[in-house]
């Protein structure tokens, strides 16, 4: 029984996942944006004892920031945890900060700030534009090589298989509602490298299959399901090696790199299943297509045949 | 053949065990002491803690010469302003043409004065009775408390550039004749106001003395003094972002995921040895020398930054590098089933293992790459230590795992049970050896 057959199955399982992401996304209003992509501010500040919500925001009016739209959270008994949205364009941040700092110590004399995360709106357009650009260059290159080292082809049904991956990771991200910030970005790059691994090793299976036997006894797609058995133990191997490595991580770590983590995890799995169920279907398909193309050039005849 | 290479075997032992054993420990040759190597590690601030600040420059109608040198004279008037402080391992660096970024490590809890010593710059001006604007802090060349030897107060003492000097001179002409003060704005706050007693003062000095009754406190003058010198930055700077991480949280950070890093490669190692048997020893004693060599590359390369997403790409290298051992040892198990000697089918498996592993990593490679330059901050370590575990992964699965598997197939370990689960007929396993 041909592996492969299952692709239909696999290639459904995708579209629902994406699909729920979709879904889940737009009824949420977007992924669950980090401050690296939103912008803004988060200001932890201990006041240094018991204290009133008010007063915190009576401290935000002040200083020109309607606290209804701040996120105003209690951390501990003494620690306000205060997220607001960009400021003005000409305001500025330091500036903000500490006059707010010295409008709460009036009242809280132990007051200081904690921790203070902000980024500005610049910086994070920049952000996104980058990570947008990087995973495009990343890929663009993986294709150019892939396309030396192979063919046309199977550079792109390899891409085909990253951008399914990179898919299934913002979806997962999408209902799991993680924050999403710039160490995504840096996940979906290392699943694009990771990814492409295995699928490189199913391909140069392929290559070499291809090679010694002739085509007049196997389809591609029978030589492509006995090139992924043939490297099955290895792709199953590799990626629990490096699954439980992660795995590890996420278990053990602390909140910000279970952010990194889970992305990583779930793409580990859609880019192993990917490169069996995927890339090499399509890679298959193209050459398929490609030959009966060829084949009707020669004969019309022969092309009805091959169809049929 | 055997006796050459168990002597081999007990020299790569002692000396790896050796190389690990004063690493760890650190040594110390006459005066020349080596700190132990993960002493030695560059660790970022989100390990740390400690904060960072980015600047936007202001370009104003600059030219673009003018301007990359105006940068360069705030990054280290910034630099400077820093050390007078004591934040000797804060970095200053430029990113973009028009961006800098300001990083200071901090192990105590006080997020606060990290931002108080890089917060905002101060801004000096020099104004007269009706509020004309003379003289702004890009003119003051230096900035120093000084204690005045016949008085004996305690004042700022500033020295101006030439365009400065001049507008001074004209400056405190202009007041001695109307008989009007001189107002000195720090940050739009009036700190000083004299009048000018003996006429126009050239020659490019000045005093900023203490409105106040018992004038300026030795700190207050060393403040102001530091203050004014970095309000005169030749740019106007903007805070894009800013980010503390509270050094517990660092401590945390490092320490769970060394533990997680440490469960994580356990398995590993438990896992290579049960499926692989022998060729999986060897691959958990190449994995460890892998390990050892990043360690080394850490501590000895210092624009290395070991950050928290790098610690993940560390132990995500490490289950890579695996990887490579996983596609030759599947290589000669196959090898070996067609019936080759192990020798044969050693190198077999290495040979055909070879282009896979290449082409397999450089892509990996150009994605470490595509992240190390567009990356920013943490993201960029994680992006150098992604790079440099492929590369080492390469070089101890092709060469280390290669010459152990040699030396074991030498030692004449031709038990075939201890290469592969596969069965095997049992006449071709008397060819294994040779």
């Amino acid at each position: 029984m041909l592996l492969l057959n299952k692709t239909k199955y696999f290639m459904i399982l995708s579209g629902l996942i994406i699909l729920a992401g979709l879904i889940v996304g737009i009824a949420m209003g977007g992924l669950n944006l980090g401050l690296d992509f939103t912008g803004g501010s988060i200001l932890t500040i201990d006041l240094g004892e018991k204290f009133d919500m008010q007063v915190v925001e009576q401290a935000l009016q002040d200083n020109g920031v309607d606290p209804a739209l701040a996120q105003l959270t209690r951390s501990g008994e003494t620690q306000a945890v205060i997220r607001i949205q960009q400021l003005p364009e000409d305001r500025d941040y330091g500036e903000f900060r500490e006059n707010l700092l010295s409008a709460l110590e009036k009242t809280y004399p132990g007051a200081s700030g904690s921790e203070i995360e902000s980024v500005g709106g610049v910086t994070s357009s920049e952000i996104v534009t980058n990570a947008f650009l990087s995973v495009v260059i990343a890929a663009a290159l993986m294709l150019i090589y892939i396309w030396i080292r192979f063919e046309l082809f199977s550079g792109i049904a390899a891409v085909a298989a990253l951008v399914h991956d990179v898919l299934i990771m913002t979806a997962v991200m999408s209902i799991a509602r993680v924050p999403v910030n710039s160490s995504y970005i840096a996940a979906c790059l290392t699943i694009v490298g990771y990814s492409i691994n295995d699928t490189i090793v199913v391909f140069d299976r392929i290559r070499e299959n291809r090679k010694k036997i002739s085509l007049k006894s196997m389809t591609p797609m029978e030589i492509a399901d006995l090139s992924v058995r043939e490297t099955l133990p290895r792709t199953i191997n590799t990626s629990l090696t490096t699954l439980v490595t992660i795995l590890a991580v996420y278990i053990f770590g602390v909140p910000s790199i279970k952010e990194f983590a889970l992305p990583i995890i779930v793409g580990l799995i859609a880019g192993t299943y990917s490169s069996i169920f995927i890339a090499s279907p399509i890679w298959m398909k193209l050459l398929e297509l490609k030959r009966q193309k060829q084949l009707g050039q020669v004969s019309e005849k022969k092309a009805k045949k091959a169809k049929a | 053949m055997r006796k050459r290479s168990i002597i081999w075997l007990v020299i790569i032992v002692v000396i790896f065990g050796a190389a690990v054993y004063f690493g760890m420990t650190g040594f110390q040759i006459g005066v020349y002491r080596m700190r132990p190597l993960y002493e030695q590690v560059n660790l970022g601030l989100d390990l740390t803690g400690g904060g960072y600040v980015v600047y936007q420059a202001e370009k104003g109608d600059l030219s673009d010469d003018d301007f990359a040198a105006k940068m360069k004279t705030t990054i280290a008037v910034l630099r400077d302003r820093l050390d007078s402080k004591g934040y000797t391992e804060a970095t200053v660096v430029q990113q973009g043409s028009d961006r800098i970024r300001i990083e200071i490590p901090n192990k105590e809890e006080d997020q606060q004065a990290v931002f108080e010593a890089i917060g905002k710059p101060s801004k000096l001006e020099f104004k007269d009775a009706n509020g004309k604007l003379w003289i702004t802090g890009d003119m003051v060349k230096s900035a120093q408390a000084v204690m005045l030897s016949d008085t004996r107060e305690i004042v700022v003492q500033l020295e101006f550039n030439d365009e400065g000097g001049k507008l001074f001179g004209d400056m405190t002409a202009e007041a001695y004749a109307n008989k009007t003060n001189i107002n000195i704005y720090v940050d739009d706050v009036l700190i000083s106001s004299a009048s000018v007693k003996d006429g126009a003062i050239y020659g490019g000095r000045a005093i900023i003395s203490g409105g106040g009754s018992g004038g300026f406190t030795q700190e207050e003058a060393e403040n102001l003094a530091v203050g004014i010198s970095s309000g005169a930055l030749p740019l106007n700077l903007k805070e894009l972002e800013l980010r503390t991480i509270s050094a517990s949280l660092g401590e945390d950070a490092l320490s769970s995921s060394l533990f997680a890093g440490m469960i994580g490669i356990i398995v590993l190692f438990v896992f290579m040895l049960a499926y692989y048997r022998l060729p999986g020893l060897m691959a958990d004693i190449a994995l460890a020398v892998y390990m050892f060599i990043i360690l080394l590359l850490l501590a000895a390369i210092p624009a290395i930054q070991l950050t928290l997403p790098g610690i993940a790409g560390i132990i995500l290298s490490v289950g890579m590098a695996v990887d490579a051992n996983v596609i030759i040892f599947e290589r000669f198990k196959e090898e070996l089933a067609t019936g080759k000697t192990l020798r044969a089918a050693l190198n077999a498996g290495f040979h055909k293992a070879m282009s896979t592993i290449i082409d397999s990593n450089i892509t990996t490679i150009i994605a470490a790459i595509v992240i190390a330059v567009f990356g920013v901050g943490t993201v960029k370590g994680f992006g150098y230590t992604l790079i440099m575990g492929i590369v080492v992964s390469m070089f101890t699965a092709l060469v280390v795992t290669r010459a152990l598997m040699k030396l074991a197939i030498n030692l004449n370990i031709k038990n075939l049970k201890l290469y592969t689960s596969r069965k095997i007929a049992p006449e071709k396993s008397l060819k294994g050896g040779e």
